[in-house]
């Protein structure tokens, strides 16, 4: 999917922009759903468009169906926003399991001809589905737990399937997808404005067509695969993946503040970590942010509870093996990639009981602590990251 | 390489004719190295699909 490269983006994006400049009485989010569907039309094509519709509608109906029937006092709320999420992570873990080819797929066809396994894994890998799966349960959190409004069907489907963020994320928030409709626009010069956002865009394009894109011909020719076979492979594909994904989220962002839809920040100089905590929030943020809000705090919050205060440390050091377990998962169904995200959540485990244990003895005012930290720091953070890329180099592409 | 520093600029009052012409060419440059290299590209995003 050659979306930037493609012209017919570049047309798309700027009628979407000139359609949502059109002052109307109808809500921001309803708006941006109805005109980012006419998008999806143009760049996938109407069969794709209205089956990803189709899809959205029977998620929101199934929502509001149950919504109705379960007040917030009611405990079968959790149930059904657990059942409804289970059924999304079994399309995920599907997505997930490449299993395009298997003799699993074969054997639905030769049971099922109808069903069309085959044509679904291709429309789940067309849409990115592991992004609209955070975004689905990003979504159930908010209205089943903490009560926000259920979105109308085409507003979710903006939400669930913007065209500027469907490539690769970032992973947007429901909630701020929903605050879009009480926000107004600040009085700022607006072609000045757009000439800000048109550099921003293009130092994303910059990002990836000239300087990831040379770093791959000068140390591996045009049409050869990334191998990784050392370490200086390792650091030469984690400096790629940076300009590549830190490129792309530029431009998504780009035309997120274009079009005023929330398209969270992704890369704030992950380079300059100070630790592995430090990198994972300089890091593809938006799905740091997600984890967060939806794994992290919940887990540790309910463990506490159930548990004790006492056992406090025993309950971070789960709560991070379970959020960087997700991760791991999420970029991969295999057992390199939840090791990755175990061995992910034990270091960044060990840093918080190293940096209050520093805290406690005062080390942390030491002028030499001050002064060294800013570059031993990073320099230990980036060898953590070099590390990992090897680890899991044979999985990433 | 820090986002932020190209996003979190409020516009309090329009851009000078140096600003607006530095900026312009500078996206220029830009662009003429993205067109120069696009032929070359693969394309693809490393997370395309995912």
């Amino acid at each position: 999917m050659t979306f930037f490269i493609n012209p017919a983006f570049w047309i798309v994006a700027v009628v979407v922009y000139i359609l949502l400049s059109i002052e109307t009485s109808h809500k921001a989010s309803l708006r941006f759903g109805f005109i980012n569907l006419f998008a999806l039309n143009v760049l996938l094509g109407w069969k794709i468009a209205l089956a990803a519709l189709l899809a959205v509608a029977l998620f929101w109906a199934t929502i509001s169906f149950t919504l109705k029937y379960c007040n917030p006092q009611n405990r079968n709320r959790s149930l059904a926003g657990f059942s409804i999420l289970t059924i999304v992570t079994v399309l995920f873990l599907f997505h997930k399991m490449n299993l395009q080819g298997s003799d699993w797929i074969k054997t639905i066809q030769a049971i099922a001809p109808w069903m069309r396994a085959d044509l679904f894994l291709t429309f789940l890998a067309g849409l990115s589905f592991s992004y609209i799966f955070v975004r689905c349960a990003d979504a159930l959190h908010c209205v089943f737990w903490k009560n926000c409004p259920l979105m109308n069907p085409l507003s979710l489907f903006g939400y669930l399937l913007p065209f500027h963020m469907l490539l690769s994320g970032p992973v947007n928030a429901y909630e701020e997808h929903l605050a879009m409709d009480q926000t107004t626009s600040e009085n700022e010069p607006m072609l000045d404005r757009v000439l800000l956002i048109l550099n921003a865009i293009t130092t994303g394009l910059f990002y990836k067509f000239v300087v990831a894109e040379s770093l791959r011909i000068y140390f591996y020719g045009s049409n050869s695969e990334m191998i990784v076979s050392g370490w200086s492979d390792s650091a030469i594909l984690a400096v790629y993946i940076f300009f590549d994904f830190a490129g792309y989220s530029r431009v998504a962002r780009g035309l997120g503040l274009l079009y005023r839809v929330p398209t969270p920040e992704n890369f704030s100089a992950p380079f300059l970590a100070v630790s592995v905590t430090d990198f994972w929030t300089r890091w593809h943020m938006s799905m740091g942010q997600f984890v967060r809000r939806n794994l992290f705090t919940p887990i540790q919050l309910n463990l506490v509870r159930a548990v004790g205060i006492k056992n406090a440390g025993w309950v971070s050091l789960a709560t991070m093996v379970v959020s960087f377990g997700f991760v791991g998962l999420w970029h991969r169904i295999s057992l390199t990639w939840v090791l990755w995200g175990v061995a992910m959540g034990l270091l960044m485990t060990i840093e918080k009981h190293i940096q209050t244990f520093a805290m406690r003895k005062g080390w942390s005012r030491s002028p030499w602590v001050q002064n060294t930290l800013p570059w031993i720091g990073p320099i230990y953070a980036n060898a953590v990251l070099i590390a990992s890329v090897r680890f899991v180099a044979e999985e990433i592409f | 390489m820090n986002e932020e520093r190209f996003f979190y600029i409020k516009l309090k009052t329009p851009l000078s004719i140096w600003q607006t012409t530095g900026i312009l060419s500078w996206i220029l440059i830009k662009l003429t190295l993205i067109a120069s290299m696009i032929h070359q590209s693969a394309g693809e995003f490393i997370y395309a699909g995912f």
